[in-house]
């Protein structure tokens, strides 16, 4: 079962390569777009760093390794998922999930995956140079259970945000204007990109446990620099399988109530 | 009273049916409302964050850190205007060919419908602004702040540069079909160079002259400057002048890009 999603996904991929050289000037437009923001952020790195030697206790080495981290994750699921979720109030509002829900495959795998979005890969290759540069600015050390423990967190960072924004984009099945609240968890994911020590309180414990920002990039990174408490390990594990678990169940109850577009 | 000046009831019709279609979009209004509001508030908790037991970083206490935000927020709200992307639209989908055949011209007709947004704007903003001064009460302090008549011409001069700045840039739609990346280019540097991102005292020496030089400053950051009491009157003239240099030269080129556009300019779908 899982072998014929896989082989699927590999037929998604390649169907959008083909698409997206069909259209180079505009792939290579996006690339440069998309690796402009990454360089936008860094300069703003650097103009709090001309004014500070620490935010939170985070140096400008590991907040730059901090900010590659969020354009990584950033960079993934906007490959794989993003634009997909994106689209999925439009598929609702205009009766065309139909053609989804029908298929002999997984509604949820199809309406996450279908669309692969090349044109991240600059976030992506991007966003590994910066942590690069951050690391050798930071002059750390790397040690390989640091780096396992980095990847690690990272695929848990992935499943939550993959997790939450399917949460939030399910809420399409009952509200119409769903895309606005697209805007606007974009907007509270952008909060990932600071170092979360800068909270304090419930605030901290709001971005570690409700809405897991932390996880996304803080927390990845100070697992990098060996300065992350163990115990976060598990928790990241359990808010992952909490969230896909979750997402996954409140989708089931979304396409059970949905009344297609003809009868 | 409208039947006293002739030619102001379709001024005032203008902004009613602005205000009332604003109204319908009101949900909608308050989201992108909040896009602004979060880097707002997040700005000072980072700064915050990195005092590290010094009184100041850049000439700014904590307090007056966040009072900058704060302010800069409030104006940004009421100053600002994006009517580039409306216009663009209205353009590109050729509705804009109706507006050629009506009464009065283009640029006051975009400016009627701004100025009701911006009223509904800033009714919208006061309980976000009431949610964000609660957040940071501990930090709030008046400290002498200037609310005199050069504060007030500074917003408005900065309004109106910042509506003829938004409204050339949607005067582009005339010429160019993929005005979205030209619009980028406006924005990234306009959060830099404008005050919004961080005080422009902050950026490294050769950003902070360009920012004088350049429109962005004047159309949020200069009442901010002048509110916090951080210019000397030499520089308060100088900005005034930059002002309405700048107001000067963007309209102008609002005049040519008009005449130049509508030769260019084919109605499609009409």
């Amino acid at each position: 079962m899982i072998l014929r999603h896989l082989r699927l996904y590999r037929v998604f991929w390649e169907n959008c390569l083909a698409r997206e050289m069909e259209f180079r000037a505009n792939f290579w437009a996006n690339v440069v777009t998309n690796t402009g923001w990454l360089f936008f952020f860094v300069a703003f790195m650097k103009v709090i760093y001309l004014n500070t030697q620490r935010v939170a206790g985070w140096t400008e080495g590991e907040a730059l390794v901090l900010t590659g981290t969020y354009g990584v994750v950033q960079g993934l699921f906007g490959i794989v998922a993003y634009q997909n979720l994106s689209r999925l109030p439009e598929l609702i509002r205009l009766g065309t999930l139909d053609f989804v829900i029908t298929k002999p495959v997984n509604a949820q795998f199809l309406v996450s995956t279908r669309y692969v979005k090349l044109d991240s890969v600059g976030n992506l290759i991007g966003a590994a140079v910066v942590i690069f540069y951050g690391l050798s600015v930071a002059e750390i050390a790397v040690t390989p259970a640091g780096f396992l423990a980095y990847l690690y967190l990272l695929v848990c960072g992935l499943a939550i945000y993959y997790g939450f924004y399917l949460l939030v984009m399910t809420l399409a099945f009952w509200f119409i204007r769903v895309e606005n609240l697209a805007v606007l968890s974009d907007m509270v994911f952008h909060i990932g990109r600071y170092p979360m020590d800068i909270f304090q309180g419930w605030a901290r414990l709001t971005f570690i446990y409700v809405i897991p920002l932390a996880f996304i990039a803080s927390f990845p990174a100070r697992a990098l620099f060996g300065k992350l408490e163990p115990h976060f390990l598990g928790v990241g594990a359990l808010l992952a399988v909490a969230l896909l678990a979750a997402s996954a169940a409140f989708w089931k109850v979304g396409v059970r109530s949905y009344s297609s577009a003809s009868s | 009273m409208t039947a006293l000046v002739p030619g102001l009831r379709k001024w005032t019709t203008v902004f009613s049916v602005f205000l009332q279609d604003g109204l319908a979009y009101r949900g909608q209004a308050v989201i992108w409302m909040m896009t602004n509001t979060v880097p707002a508030v997040i700005m000072p908790i980072v700064w915050l964050a990195s005092y590290g037991g010094r009184s100041q970083i850049g000439g700014f206490s904590p307090s007056q850190m966040v009072s900058y935000y704060l302010v800069t927020l409030c104006l940004s709200n009421v100053m600002i205007t994006h009517v580039m992307w409306d216009m663009a639209m209205e353009i590109r989908e050729g509705r804009f060919s109706v507006f050629l055949t009506r009464p009065f011209s283009y640029m006051a007709y975009q400016f009627a419908g701004n100025l009701s947004w911006r009223l509904m704007r800033g009714a919208l903003f006061v309980p976000i602004f009431l949610v964000c001064a609660a957040i940071f009460r501990p930090y709030l302090r008046w400290e002498g702040y200037h609310l005199g008549w050069t504060f007030w011409a500074a917003v408005l001069g900065g309004h109106l540069l910042s509506f003829c700045v938004s409204y050339t840039m949607g005067l582009l739609a005339l010429f160019f079909v993929e005005v979205r990346s030209i619009y980028m280019f406006y924005y990234m540097p306009f959060t830099f160079l404008s005050g919004e991102l961080v005080p422009l005292a902050l950026l490294p020496k050769w950003a902070t002259a360009l920012a004088q030089m350049l429109p962005f400053r004047y159309t949020l950051a200069f009442p901010v400057e002048i509110f916090m009491n951080r210019l000397s009157p030499g520089e308060m003239g100088y900005g005034f002048v930059m002002l309405a240099g700048w107001l000067i030269v963007m309209f102008l080129a609002s005049r040519v890009l008009w005449k130049k556009g509508l030769r260019h300019y084919t109605g499609v779908g009409m």
